[in-house]
């Protein structure tokens, strides 16, 4: 085995997961590589500063009630899923309702304004024949006007 | 809350997993007592952060008994509890990033002082009778927990399960879905730089 290969199996070999052949392999080059010799012992030392394995230090009291809470907890998302279940189906009745009503106002609104629309159309159209008959009957005058001017001159 | 009921213990994870699904809570009860410890010390271990870890793995049980169905079993119990509790850990991580950026943002603090409030669980009392080397004592645990949390995500997660909670690589592999040889490219670069941050005890020692 050489430095690199070594070097890619110094955790597998910390942490005792390579096979025998392999672990054998890596001993033996450990013992004639003052390089990866160095390189070993330093990553060994840090390891070896940080505890294996979690030291509880929070005493059975503390998980008697961890467990309650827990189990309280629980119970309570229970509760929470049973009246959800519960309701479901109200609340699905209520929010269809809520959509047709929505849906119907919604409707009436739009026949409002489409009928606005046509009212102010046809105020519209009446102002524009009442303008036209005012100008028919300045012109009647008009004529009426001219009519006599012309009764007069004759006469 | 029913009884446990005797012989609960003999049982393996895959058969108190199948008494779950049938709905029996004395099957959680024995699930929470076997893992409840594992479980808080993982979620401890990921965020530093005592409140938090209770919440993160009483969270991931209850998550267990309402997803028990979904489980499949192509996996182990465990590796599919701990990846429930990576996975909240890690939402709960980012939230609370935003929630440090919101404050970061809100109080114009400086970066330093922020994190400094939001961690660490004080030091429980150390057994040694002197003084100093009590104090001593408690300052390298200390040095010791902000290097690992000093870790980036991957690096700290697969850290942990490795040397703290003893997993094979195989294992971790399965649980963070990644391949053999990512897990243990980012488990070097983790002890790199744990060699680095940690040097001056290690000369120490």
């Amino acid at each position: 085995m050489n430095c690199n290969r070594v070097k890619d199996n110094l955790l597998t070999f910390y942490y005792n997961e390579l096979g025998e052949r392999e672990k054998e392999e890596v001993l033996q080059h450990l013992n004639q590589c003052r390089a990866c010799q160095n390189l070993w012992e330093e990553m060994r030392s840090t390891l070896e500063l940080i505890p294996r394995g979690e030291r509880d230090e929070l005493g059975d009291g503390y998980w008697d009630d961890y467990t309650r809470r827990l189990m309280e907890k629980l119970q309570q998302e229970r509760e929470k899923g049973k009246f959800f279940l519960g309701v479901k189906p109200v609340f699905s009745g209520v929010l269809i309702l809520l959509l047709l009503m929505g849906f119907y106002v919604f409707r009436h609104y739009q026949q409002r304004v489409e009928m606005f629309q046509h009212l102010t159309l046809f105020e519209n159209y009446e102002v524009v024949q009442n303008l036209e008959l005012l100008e028919n009957m300045e012109l009647f005058e008009r004529l009426d006007f001219f009519e006599t001017l012309k009764r007069d001159s004759a006469g | 809350m029913a009884e446990q009921r005797p012989g609960m213990e003999s049982l393996t994870d895959g058969q108190l997993v199948e008494r779950l699904r049938d709905g029996d809570l004395s099957a959680f009860r024995e699930l929470v007592n076997r893992y409840k410890k594992r479980a808080f010390y993982l979620a401890y271990r990921l965020l530093s952060d005592r409140e938090a870890a209770e919440d993160i793995s009483q969270e991931a049980f209850i998550r267990v008994y309402k997803k028990i169905k979904e489980f499949r079993g192509d996996t182990s119990f465990q590796n599919w509890f701990y990846r429930i509790i990576l996975n909240l850990s890690r939402s709960h991580l980012r939230h609370r990033y935003f929630i440090n950026r919101f404050v970061l943002w809100f109080k114009k603090a400086e970066e330093g002082e922020i994190e400094k409030s939001l961690e660490t669980l004080p030091s429980p009392p150390s057994p040694e009778s002197n003084p100093l080397q009590a104090a001593l004592a408690r300052e390298r645990k200390e040095r010791i927990d902000s290097a690992i949390q000093s870790l980036q995500g991957n690096q700290r997660e697969i850290f942990v399960l490795k040397h703290i909670e003893g997993m094979k690589i195989k294992n971790i592999a399965e649980i963070l879905n990644l391949k053999e040889g990512t897990v243990k490219i980012h488990l070097f670069r983790a002890v790199q730089k744990l060699q680095e941050a940690l040097k001056e005890y290690r000369e120490v020692q």
